[in-house]
């Protein structure tokens, strides 16, 4: 007669400080999550938006260089200038049109066309005063679609700026 | 940062209004409550996680949920009152033959539930039973007339 298998009372203690370390090392890194995510550091907060200047133009690319995946979000392009053309065009090289999709501007792009190299958006200059200087800003409304590092190339009045960002999955 | 705002928001607010509808979820749950599951976790995944569907938007809203659980109880070990605010406290609802009826539409039981958790436990009438006790946990507590007898009388 084969013996009856004991019902087993006793705590396994190895087995349970083990787990304690490693609840703990968990919740370590989950209070460590929430903390990079309150500061953006995963994307969608305030230390994920990065400036690059464009000094020649008195102006500045604000995007998000920290993103997430398949998340809508905007960047902003802020020059001063004198009205020296009708239009205005702000170009992407290929490989931000590939990871961020610009779904509409503000204001209204007036042409949009793809170039060998990328993506260009033309603007109207606005009705001014002969000689004023004015602020200008344009706004991409984009979508991530690409997870990983993405780097570009943004091209306005003959100054380029890099653009680095990162996009969570 | 919006997922993990929008994820205590909802956990206070899914915690307070649990407290409010049922104490009877997990232990002694009618299909009512159950129903009652589904739609608040429906309606919480909604404001949560807005209109972002990325792993990391998921990852930071669990994040967060953990973390008020864990701090949640370790809050309850340290101030006891917090315990009472959100789990509520035990309450008698039957004993010696009697009905404490405004108890037990507070814990919004019905006498057939008592009754039908009783069948269960065995008991064959509530003649049987001394004292029924709603724990904190939700569940029915139920002491038996020979047991209190020979509690009594040790």
């Amino acid at each position: 007669m084969a013996p009856r298998p004991l019902l087993q009372f006793d705590t396994d203690d190895r087995l349970e400080t083990i787990w304690k370390v490693l609840q703990k090392g968990l919740l370590v890194l989950l209070s460590l999550m929430v903390v990079a995510g309150l500061l953006g550091l995963l994307g969608r907060g305030p230390l994920s938006h990065a400036v690059t200047p464009l000094p020649a133009i008195q102006g500045a690319v604000r995007y998000d260089h920290l993103a997430r995946h398949t998340t809508s979000g905007q960047s902003s392009v802020e020059w001063k200038s004198r009205p020296a053309a009708a239009q205005t065009e702000i170009s992407l090289d290929r490989g931000l049109p590939d990871a961020v999709q610009a779904t509409a501007t503000t204001p209204t792009a007036s042409a949009y066309r793809i170039t060998p190299d990328g993506a260009a958006w033309s603007f109207a200059a606005p009705p001014q005063g002969a000689g004023q200087i004015m602020v200008n800003r344009v706004t991409f409304h984009i979508g991530t679609s690409k997870v990983g590092l993405t780097r570009g190339r943004l091209r306005l009045l003959g100054q380029d700026a890099v653009l680095k960002s990162f996009v969570f999955p | 940062m919006g997922v993990i705002i929008r994820s205590v928001v909802v956990y206070v607010v899914l915690l307070v209004i649990l407290r409010m509808t049922s104490r009877r979820i997990m232990r002694t749950a009618t299909p009512l409550d159950r129903v009652l599951i589904f739609v608040f976790g429906g309606i919480g995944i909604t404001a949560v996680l807005h209109d972002e569907t990325s792993m990391t938007a998921c990852f930071l809203a669990l994040a967060t949920f953990g973390l008020l659980h864990v701090a949640t109880y370790a809050s309850k070990l340290k101030i006891p009152a917090l315990g009472l605010i959100s789990d509520g406290a035990r309450v008698v609802v039957f004993k010696n033959g009697e009905w404490w009826e405004n108890r037990l539409r507070h814990a919004h039981l019905e006498h057939r539930d008592v009754i039908a958790e009783a069948r269960q436990r065995g008991f064959k009438a509530l003649e049987e039973v001394a004292l029924v006790v709603v724990e904190h946990t939700g569940g029915l507590t139920f002491i038996a007339k020979s047991d209190q007898a020979s509690a009594d009388n040790p």
